[in-house]
């Protein structure tokens, strides 16, 4: 596959990924610019044995997006016992909006196994290909992702309209 | 909220929610800043600047001067040298002296015959 069609194939879906970690746009088309222009300069990194292109692109745009992590004071958190900030339902918003909310504020290697698992529709071999962890220690993540999900965004289940706190 | 946040969302209805936060369209421009050979040379050349510093652009525009106002002023038309210039120092050959007095002689057909 040459990096065109990669490019044609997943520039959508690894913006999208990008997108959902950093919630910020200009920072979401930087890390997949960053990350097709890593693959045209060197194609040759691209090993077919080692996974798809699909889990190589993914695992460059999650790279810079830890490196985002990293650099930005405020964002930090990597290690998931870190206390992520918390998540107010009782704030009022939209559906949509609360669960993004819900979903920034677990902790980031939580999030990209949530989103690559739900949103990007990878595999639990793909996302810890992605990774670079176990299959067990990302069924675990995404176990305590979801779990942690299903309480902060509870009071929205009563509400059919995706509206609370008005 | 304490009985809130005790409850737990079912599997389905997180799913139905986690479906709720749609995808976002990536940009257009994207694939211009990822792919820029394949824009068209012409619209990169109609597009492209340069930076010249100030003392450079100076300089340039004084040698530009300087070259006009050369072509406008004719050039003195070139001086013939008079033979008394020409010693046989200054032509640095000494086995050579130069002509005093010209005395032309004319060769015809039947004189050489």
């Amino acid at each position: 596959m040459t990096p065109e069609q990669a490019f044609d194939h997943y520039h959508q879906a690894v913006y999208d990924f990008a997108f959902r970690l950093t919630r910020r746009a200009e920072l979401a088309e930087d890390i997949t610019q960053e990350c097709f222009l890593a693959f045209v300069r060197a194609p040759g990194r691209y090993d077919p044995l080692r996974g798809s292109v699909k889990t190589f692109l993914f695992a460059i745009a999650r790279n810079l997006t830890l490196k985002y992590y990293r650099d930005c004071p405020a964002e930090e958190g990597l290690d998931e016992a870190v206390a992520a900030p918390a998540f107010d339902p009782r704030q009022s918003m939209d559906a949509a909006s609360a669960v993004a909310a819900a979903v920034a504020a677990l902790p980031p290697f939580q999030q990209e196994a949530l989103v690559l698992f739900e949103y990007a529709g990878s595999s639990l071999e793909e996302i810890a290909q992605i990774a670079g962890a176990d299959v067990g220690t990302v069924k675990s993540r995404l176990h305590r992702a979801r779990a942690r999900l299903r309480r902060s965004l509870a009071p929205y289940g009563r509400n059919l309209h995706g509206v609370v706190g008005k | 909220m304490e009985s809130l946040e005790n409850n737990e969302l079912p599997e389905q209805e997180l799913d139905r929610l986690l479906r709720e936060w749609k995808a976002r369209p990536a940009p257009e421009g994207l694939r211009r800043k990822v792919f820029p050979a394949q824009e068209r040379w012409w619209r990169g050349f109609w597009s492209t600047s340069i930076r010249v510093p100030l003392p450079v652009a100076c300089c340039l525009l004084i040698v530009l001067a300087v070259m006009a106002w050369q072509r406008r002023v004719p050039s003195p038309a070139p001086s013939v040298a008079s033979p008394s210039s020409l010693s046989p120092s200054s032509a640095e050959m000494p086995r050579f002296e130069a002509v005093r007095e010209l005395q032309p002689r004319i060769i015809r057909e039947q004189d050489a015959q």
